[in-house]
């Protein structure tokens, strides 16, 4: 399953014991005993600390009990616990990791490490699981495990390989640390600064970076990239070793040859090979290359029914994790300029007294000067309406919005925003825009089918969602945890419910449906790789998305 | 109540006596299940064969001498004792209705060592390794639910161990108030404030007590929330809880989940002074306090001060300070000519004030601040600002990046220094340079996660010092068992031998185990309510693990 030698060692519990190793991509198969027991403490019940209560005399009465049974427990349902060690049998030191398990039919569960590297997860059903360990500093470890109702408890010991750790700095052509003379340019000597250079790692020569919404890359193709500029907790004492113009560490997932790449947001501004032993990765860059590297932007804000130039229209430009330049503001004649964007993804936000809030997302080359020409606002409208459960109730949930027909170089996006009825099931939704919008309930419990709104002409009332409980939709993503691949589920009206380019393999994405006529596609770049049309109707509904 | 009567007889009754009979065993001292005949260590390398004695728990009644436990090999170090025995099982709510306890943790406490924690998932199981055979005591305080508390004991003939646990929901009262005519009376206390942004310090709570409550030690910031038998949630606070319905309900403070059977008594409090106080019977959903502003107003404290030169005693001008949560109205002015600085409309209670100004230590005093009339504190003495320099190194003699305390050890002042919530650390090369501190002794140490060192004493009464050198060092584990009666929150403090105060604030509620690692020396550990210190054990740390049982006064 993965290219790197993973060993994985599959322990059965309280009998029969078998360990096998998985090298190279080969799946362990497990031995455990037929049957295996547990004892069975009485249960703890409430207690009261300082005086009696009924149910504390309970307790001297009659003691409950758990159901008995050393099979499958639907309460508890299947258990597993072990762990997770280096090939040198000491346990593991992950600054951050997790356990993932996955079942062929799109369950999933999470397992979180212990101090002392040791889990456990409840709530398994028999069949086959694919097991995925992921941590900084460590190799990605992925196996599958079949488990048996007969077995409740299951010990699974993991072993996992350090990764290999390259250290990348970068320097000026005349050998002064390329970030750190970068932030005394700017005057942001120390702590957070809204520009970020990332190391990514590939086994082949990159080519076009997809639009990152993100501040930097974290994860990318074999490596992970640590930031010594941006690390937290633990890590921040790691990265303190570090020596100038060190920007941080590669923890990669395969062994060298890779090639590591170093880039601004979606600007390329070196790239090297890395040969095997290879620990440090320099990079030399001229200061007039990220410089150049930079975007710019123009716009003229017009008043969507008059096209009059709008005054005093506020733009705010940020990445998804809310870093951005500086707000600016149109002139007399509606015009924006900004300078010195961070190429790539970008949200932009726009308000003007008496206007839609406009959500939107552009992406920007490296260097690219973007001339959006007229932004046309439309004057303020008001969606409300009720949230009525499938008994008619009113009833408090969450509510999303769409806008309809989005076009242009801006997409409109509101995603990011929720909205929530009162308890008497009202809401309002303002600040939109003389536009067509779906609005639908989206919450972890209930779903809707989306309402189609036209606010063309104005405010709209009397909006009625009907919430239901929907179906549970599972997209099993069944690629290897090392590689990234697009993934979006929409309805055949092209209404998104998810749409995200970075999804690492060997998860389970789920959600709440509505009934109606679906599409998840598995994407790279503007390529579709496969495509699955799925309904959604009486019965859950559980997809494997392969890449391929 | 009567419906969970109603299920202890249908879980009672429908347990068949297969199970009762494995309860009987357990309580026989012989285990619940035969105990199984395979190691307790199963390993790659050793691969017991399985037999009919390893299967489920037996049906049948049967006696010890029946089944007669065969030796069991111990955990074997390493791998095998790091997973120890294993505990898991189901919260469910005893009322039959799924219990909202995703995300809570359950406390393992063994009678010595760290206490072991487990989350429970999304549909209220859990699983924990790594314990050890012993008596345990399992301890939960989920959202909404009666804490519980119930001593599970191991055998390490068992490597695995179900023990399910039933909550049950506290009752819930929402904490209304307002003023006689009817507005929100934290909203029309804030209002004045609502400018500068400070309007969320003046906090209006609600505690619940088997008793009407004395006189609290006061304190304005948010610790309240859990005292006495009740657990308070602010409605702005409420992100991500399981809340009444009170949107619509502007004077609503928030809810009190309440730990003990009622009547209780609810008492409304601004820092930790008590506004009012009413007597809520069984039955209530609500409880509604009704002041004038002015009732609240007139509770507010005031404070000066003169700020001095420590070696001269001469009046300081220009010393900025603030006084962190108790500030409402952030105009503090700096000193005067003579020194002194005035500020009134402050939240009363314990705060900590922080002062600078040029060429002098910055410090960190924690004042105590009368409800309803201003208090003088006196003088408060800065010294001239020294550095303190050197560098950390690991135990194999290389620099380390580490977390560094800094401790006052001789604070001249009635009003002792307290750093104990500031953090320095040195850098990659080791080399650290703490400033601006004062002319006076201090003790340094590494503290950070899983190192620390022994303090070291500097004296910078003469100037700065620089070449410091601290070692860093795993140090050794110190288990304070919390176990003094009742389940009431005490307040940890840690000095050392020279009385510095080490840290604080450490609240617990027993059963719990507080564990620190600390450097080889003396240090005392109290246990305090509010500034009244109830217990003081002296401990020294020397080679080997430190166990320490605090049991109240």
């Amino acid at each position: 399953m993965l290219g790197a030698a993973a060993t994985l060692v599959v322990v059965g519990m309280l009998g029969e014991v078998a360990s096998e190793s998985v090298r190279q991509g080969t799946t362990a198969g497990l031995r455990t005993a037929p049957e295996a027991s547990f004892a069975l403490a009485p249960r703890a019940e409430p207690s009261e600390p300082r005086q009696p209560s009924l149910l504390a005399a309970r307790a001297d009465r009659s003691p409950l009990v758990a159901p008995a049974s050393a099979a499958l427990d639907a309460r508890v349902g299947l258990l597993v616990y072990g762990a997770v060690t280096e090939p040198s049998g000491a346990p593991v030191h992950a600054d951050y990791m997790g356990i993932r398990f996955v079942s062929a039919d799109g369950d999933q569960h999470h397992a979180d490490l212990k101090d002392d590297a040791t889990y456990s997860v409840t709530g398994l059903k028999p069949g086959a699981w694919t097991v995925t360990a992921g941590m900084v500093g460590y190799r990605p470890t992925s196996a599958t495990l079949d488990l048996d109702a007969s077995r409740p408890v299951t010990r699974l010991d993991l072993i996992v390989e350090p990764a290999v750790r390259l250290v990348v700095s970068a320097f000026t052509p005349d050998g002064l640390p390329l970030m750190e003379t970068l932030r005394e340019q700017a005057g942001a000597k120390k702590g957070w600064w809204n520009l970020r250079l990332s190391a990514l790692a590939s086994v082949e020569p990159l080519g076009e970076l997809r639009p990152q919404f993100e501040r930097g890359w974290d994860f990318f193709g074999v490596g992970r990239f640590i930031d010594r500029f941006e690390a937290v907790g633990t890590l921040e004492r790691k990265v303190a070793a570090l020596p100038p113009g060190a920007l941080g560490w590669l923890d990669l997932s395969v062994s060298p040859p890779v090639y590591v790449t170093l880039a601004m947001r979606n600007a390329v501004l070196a790239s090297q090979r890395v040969e095997p032993e290879q620990g440090e990765v320099v990079f030399h860059v001229a200061l007039d290359a990220v410089s150049a590297a930079y975007a710019s932007l123009t716009a003229r804000f017009v008043d969507a029914l008059t096209r009059l130039p709008l005054e005093s229209v506020t733009l705010d430009l940020f990445d998804s994790q809310l870093a951005g330049t500086p707000q600016s503001k149109s002139d007399g004649n509606g015009l924006i300029r900004c300078e010195k964007l961070l190429p790539g993804g970008l949200r932009f936000e726009v308000e003007r007294e008496g206007y839609e809030h406009l959500v939107a997302n552009i992406s920007l080359d490296a260097g690219e000067h973007a001339d959006l020409g007229d932004v046309a606002l439309a004057p303020a409208t008001t969606l409300s309406g009720t949230v009525l459960d499938e008994e008619g109730h009113p009833i408090v949930a969450g509510v999303r919005v769409s806008v309809v027909d989005s076009s242009g170089p801006l997409t409109w996006d509101y995603s990011a925003w929720g909205y929530q009825s009162k308890g008497d099931g009202t809401f309002t939704i303002e600040h939109l825009g003389r536009r067509r919008y779906a609005l639908r309930i989206a919450d972890d419990e209930r779903a809707s089918v989306p309402v189609f709104v036209d606010a063309q002409a104005g405010d709209v009332s009397g909006i009625v969602l009907r919430a239901e409980t929907g179906q549970s939709v599972s997209v099993r993503l069944d690629w290897p945890v090392t590689e990234q691949r697009g993934m979006r589920v929409r309805n055949t009206d092209g209404l998104s419910w998810t749409d995200w380019d970075g999804w690492s393999g060997q998860y389970v994405w789920k959600r709440r449906m509505p009934r109606g006529a679906y599409v998840a596609e598995c994407y790279e770049g503007a390529s579709v790789l496969q495509s699955l049309p799925f309904e959604v109707a009486d019965a859950p509904v559980a997809l494997t998305l392969t890449g391929k | 109540m009567r419906a969970v009567d109603a299920l202890v007889g249908c879980v009672a009754g429908a347990a068949c006596g297969a199970l009762i009979a494995v309860l009987l065993r357990d309580d026989s001292g012989a285990g619940g299940v035969r105990p199984s005949p395979a190691p307790a260590s199963p390993t790659a390398d050793h691969l017991p064969a399985a037999s009919s004695e390893d299967s489920a728990p037996d049906s049948a009644p049967s006696s010890p001498a029946d089944a007669p436990p065969p030796a069991v090999e111990p955990l074997r170090p390493g791998l095998d004792a790091r997973l120890g025995l294993l505990v898991f099982g189901a919260v469910d709510d005893a009322s039959g209705v799924p219990a909202h306890v995703e995300g809570e943790r359950i406390r393992f406490v063994p009678d010595d060592g760290p206490v072991l924690d487990a989350r429970i998932d999304v549909s209220g199981r859990y699983a924990l390794p790594g314990l050890h055979a012993g008596t345990w005591t399992v301890a939960t305080e989920c959202e909404g639910y009666r804490p519980t508390q119930a001593t599970l004991a191991l055998d390490g003939a068992q490597l695995a161990t179900r023990f399910d646990i039933l909550v049950q929901a506290a009752p819930r009262l929402i904490v209304l108030a307002e003023t006689p005519d009817g507005l929100p009376l934290q909203d029309v206390l804030r209002e004045p404030y609502a400018a500068n942004g400070d309007a969320f310090a003046l906090r209006l709570g609600a505690i619940a007590t088997t008793a009407p409550p004395d006189a609290l030690q006061p304190d304005p910031s948010r610790l309240w929330n859990g005292y006495g038998v009740g657990r308070f949630h602010d409605r702005n606070d409420a992100f991500g809880l399981r809340a009444p319905d009170i949107a619509s309900r502007p004077e609503a403070l928030g809810w009190l989940d309440v730990r003990a059977p009622m009547p209780v008594f609810v008492s409304l409090i601004l820092a930790g002074v008590v506004l009012e106080t009413q007597r809520v019977e069984a039955g209530q959903e609500e409880v509604r306090f009704r002041l004038e502003a002015t009732d609240v107003t007139a509770r507010l404290a005031g404070m000066s001060a003169r700020f001095v030169d420590a070696f001269t005693l001469e009046p300081l001008e220009g010393v900025e300070f603030s006084l962190n949560m108790a500030e409402l109205d952030h105009h503090t002015q700096p000193s005067d000519a003579a020194g002194l600085v005035h500020a009134e409309g402050l939240v009363p209670g314990r705060t900590s004030l922080q002062a600078q100004r040029q060429d002098y230590e910055m410090v960190d005093v924690t004042v105590t601040l009368a409800a309803g009339r201003t208090t003088d504190l006196g003088d408060i003495a800065l010294a001239p600002a020294v550095s303190l320099g050197g560098m950390v190194l690991d135990e194999q003699g290389r620099p380390l990046a580490a977390a560094l305390q800094v401790t006052v050890v001789d604070a001249a002042s009635a009003l002792p220094i307290d750093y104990s919530t500031w953090r320095w650390s040195s850098g990659g090369d080791g080399q650290f340079e703490l400033a601006p501190l004062g002319r006076r002794r201090y003790l340094l140490r590494v503290d950070d996660d899983g190192v620390t060192s022994v303090p070291l004493l500097v004296d910078a009464r003469g100037g700065d010092v620089s070449g410091l050198l601290l070692r860093a060092e795993a140090g050794q584990p110190v288990y304070v068992r919390c176990a003094w009666p009742g389940n009431a929150q005490r307040d940890l403090r840690l000095r050392s031998a020279e009385a510095a105060l080490w840290d604080e604030n450490i609240l617990r509620r027993p059963p719990d185990t507080w564990t620190l690692h600390l450097g080889a020396g003396r240090y005392l550990v109290e246990c305090c309510d509010g500034d009244d210190v109830l217990q003081s054990v002296p401990f020294e740390v020397a080679g080997k693990p430190v166990h320490i049982q605090l049991t109240g006064p």
